[in-house]
């Protein structure tokens, strides 16, 4: 009976599963296991030249893989990546790198690089055959003209004739205004003279006057008369007072319009000079910043590679954002990452997602030879509250020269990005260097000494609008020039530089990192100012000479022959005073006073001989 | 293309019961959605050899799903994106983060983690539409197919001798 309900139960469960399977599985696994151990490195191989082909659009060439399994050791022998300009050369290459990697912490999706080694490295090394380039990247580097800020201007001054006779010119403009504004006001001042009081009528007034002072006063009512006569009288001259004093009003407005007039037309001539400077780029001769014609374009493109090489690494940085995403909830376009992205939570033992902790690279160009060393490399580096350093060091740089680079800098879980770093370049010979190579000067540096040094600092800012702040100081000594100058300008500015031996640049950087204000200043700019000037100065001033001279005569011309027009106002200012002051006069003639002391008189003498009548 | 039909005419036409069919559906279609080298799909393939399920059909799926998988990548992305930085779900992902297994199977990558539930949460409809299916087909379609003149003419055919191979082939591996 048991053994029946056995073989029931065994027959359900063969129902369900299959031993087979088990075996068949745990084989499986083996097979996997033991396929990636023989075919590891090269499917490490195979991975590094197509994931490599892939992100560079260049043929990637590896030797050889090696995988040391304990501790994990991955070493990649001689990797070459073919340059897309030049597929005859690579883009770089190295002989060997090795990296000790955690491999515990890799299955859980980080990568933590214990310590890594690149042995010579090598840019723009010729290939053993031409690399394949899968997608043709299009050139969108800015090719400035390094010309365009090589100022075109050739000293040849402008005909001083040519320059008067030029009805733009403001001081004949202003002259024609002054002499319009004349013209305007007389005809205003003429028609209100018209309407003055003739001498003729101011006669008359007198004579009426005159005749009321003479009127016999008998009575009261005598002197009511005369008293009327003359009210009648004095209306009529507060009429022709008002004329008076609106033409009085007029003529102070006339006068303020033609002064202010007259001062733009004095002006003028200072105007007419800077406006002649300006089009003729005569002020440049002065303010002309030539290091910043000479070295501008050269220091541009330098913090262009330094900013394409921040927007290289800006995105792996931008990784650190997580958390601020993971806050806001909202999902991120990823659209284009077909592999999707590990996200970190808070962990009791945390880690960055990718950290090399020590780095060493030897580099060689053909400037010479180089050193990297770095420490803690990562992008989240709050996790180990410890800094990135960067060091970069070379002592036979263009034979003898010694160069050493020194950075550190941070990221903080806000995405605040911290660092600074100093440098320095000494005894380094520089030979054969084309400084400017524009239609109008060619100039070449033959060879020279450089030293220098610099500094520089990005502090507190979101990665997209960083803050920079860098000085940089460079000493060229024992320089040797050659060059062609085409204009007059170009001529000296070659003159100039053959004649210095040694100068400083100064260039100086800041804002935001991505297009950083730049100032450059050199002690060169002195020096081909001083030659600039002793050069032109005497035939410069000759010009600025003639010019104003010829300016001034236009405005004395004008003032001239404005002159009748001015004689014309002063007539009239005379004129209404003369006629105010007639009227006034008559205004305020005391004719009906003398006339009420004359009836008085008359009364009191009435009075005495009445009174002497009657007491005797 | 050929082998394949052949392949699917095969499974629906065996006499595997359409539950281990359906099943074995299921779990191709998951592991087919993930990448393939993930911890969930070792644990998979561990059950669809220890269960008794389709192994044909398992196969068969799995591999039209990682079509499939391709084309949704995006989607994929995009809910393991939405999942692991929902503010809601913070505090959960970050328990589960501490444990192993969780790191272990890769459920922090918005792929692996997108493509598990949107195969996850789709498994319940796709078994029972899947068996359906199937059950429909051998009820009716089958049936009327094996009548019609043509299908006796292709019986005939070279392309009816390569699926009786295929189908002694896939009645091995999907022995129930």
């Amino acid at each position: 009976m048991s053994s029946n309900i056995m073989k029931s139960d065994q027959k359900s469960l063969k129902q369900y599963f299959r031993l087979s399977g088990l075996i068949s599985f745990l084989i499986l696994m083996a097979l996997i296991t033991t396929l990636l151990y023989l075919f590891a490195e090269s499917l490490i191989k195979l991975a590094i030249e197509n994931g490599g082909a892939a992100i560079v659009g260049t043929e990637v060439n590896v030797a050889s893989v090696n995988l040391q399994y304990s501790p994990l050791k991955l070493t990649v022998n001689t990797l070459e990546v073919t340059d897309s300009e030049l597929p005859s050369h690579n883009l770089f290459s190295f002989k060997q790198a090795t990296a000790s990697i955690d491999l515990w912490q890799y299955l859980l999706g980080k990568t933590i690089i214990d310590q890594l080694n690149i042995e010579q490295f090598e840019l723009n090394t010729k290939r053993s055959h031409v690399g394949e380039i899968y997608v043709h990247n299009e050139s969108n580097d800015d090719k400035l003209n390094d010309n365009s800020l090589l100022p075109s201007m050739e000293l040849k001054l402008p005909n001083v004739k040519d320059l008067l006779n030029d009805s733009s010119l403001l001081t004949i403009k202003e002259a024609q205004q002054l002499e319009k504004i004349y013209d305007e006001e007389t005809k205003v001042l003429t028609a209100l003279s018209e309407q003055l009081p003739s001498k003729a009528k101011l006669v008359a007034y007198q004579a009426k006057i005159k005749s009321i002072g003479k009127m016999k006063v008998k009575s009261l009512a005598d002197f009511e008369q005369i008293k009327a006569e003359f009210e009648g009288v004095k209306n009529a001259f507060i009429v022709d007072q008002e004329i008076v004093n609106k033409a009085k009003n007029q003529l102070i407005k006339s006068k303020s319009r033609l002064t202010k007039q007259i001062d733009i037309v004095k002006n003028a001539p200072k105007h007419d000079w800077q406006a002649i400077e300006k089009k003729y780029q005569l002020e440049s001769v002065n303010t002309e910043d030539f290091a910043h014609i000479l070295f501008g374009e050269q220091a541009r493109r330098y913090f262009q590679q330094l900013n394409h090489f921040y927007n290289f690494i800006a995105p792996i940085l931008a990784n650190s954002s997580v958390h601020k995403e993971r806050k806001t909830g909202i999902p991120q376009d990823v659209s284009a990452d077909k592999t999707g992205r590990f996200i970190h939570f808070d962990d009791n033992s945390p880690l960055p997602a990718f950290l090399i902790k020590q780095m060493k690279v030897s580099m060689v160009l053909g400037q010479g030879s180089f050193e990297i060393v770095g420490t803690e490399l990562t992008h989240q580096h709050w996790f180990r509250n410890r800094a990135t350093e960067l060091k970069i060091n070379s002592i036979d740089l263009i034979k003898q020269g010694e160069f050493n680079f020194s950075s550190q800098f941070d990221i903080k879980k806000n995405s605040d990005l911290n660092g600074q770093g100093q440098w320095f370049i000494n005894n380094l010979s520089i030979g054969s260097a084309s400084l400017v190579n524009a239609k109008a000067l060619t100039l070449e540096l033959e060879n020279a000494e450089l030293s220098g040094e610099g500094h520089f600092k990005i502090n507190q800012g979101r990665i997209s609008s960083s803050k920079l702040i860098s000085n940089n100081h460079f000493v060229l000594t024992q320089a040797n020039y050659n060059g062609h100058g085409e204009t007059k300008f170009a001529k000296i500015l070659l003159d100039a530089f053959q004649s210095l031996s040694e100068f400083t640049i100064d260039i100086d950087a800041k804002g935001n990192i991505e297009q950083p204000e730049l100032s450059i200043s050199s002690s060169l700019d002195k020096a081909v100012k001083s030659i600039f000037t002793k050069q032109i100065a005497k035939k410069l001033a000759e010009f600025k000479k003639q010019l104003n001279s010829g300016l001034n005569d236009k405005l004395s011309e004008s003032l001239k022959n404005n002159e009748s027009s001015a004689s014309e106002l002063i007539n009239f200012e005379m004129l209404l005073g003369d006629r105010d002051k007639a009227l006034e006069e008559l205004k305020n003639s005391d004719v009906v006073k003398q006339q009420k002391k004359k009836l008085k008189n008359k009364a009191k003498d009435k009075l005495k001989s009445k009174l002497s009548d009657l007491f005797g | 293309m050929l082998t394949l039909l052949v392949k699917l005419f095969s499974v629906l036409n065996s006499e595997s019961s359409t539950r281990q069919i359906a099943l074995a559906i299921v779990l191709g279609f998951i592991v087919g959605l993930s990448p393939l080298f993930v911890l969930h799909n070792v644990v998979i393939l561990f059950l669809v050899m220890f269960i008794r399920i389709h192994l044909g059909s398992f196969i068969l799926a799995a591999g039209l799903f990682s079509g499939l998988s391709y084309l949704l990548s995006s989607m994929i992305i995009n809910i393991g994106e939405w999942l692991l930085t929902s503010s809601n779900l913070h505090s959960l992902f970050t328990l589960l983060y501490q444990t192993t297994f969780f790191k272990l199977a890769h459920w922090h990558n918005t792929y692996t983690l997108g493509a598990f539930i949107l195969g996850v949460s789709l498994s319940f409809p796709l078994y029972f539409f899947t068996k359906i299916i199937i059950e429909k087909y051998r009820e009716h379609i089958m049936v009327t197919f094996e009548k019609l003149r043509i299908v006796k003419a292709l019986k005939a055919s070279k392309f009816y001798r390569l699926y009786e191979q295929v189908s002694g082939k896939s009645s091995y591996l999907g022995d129930a």
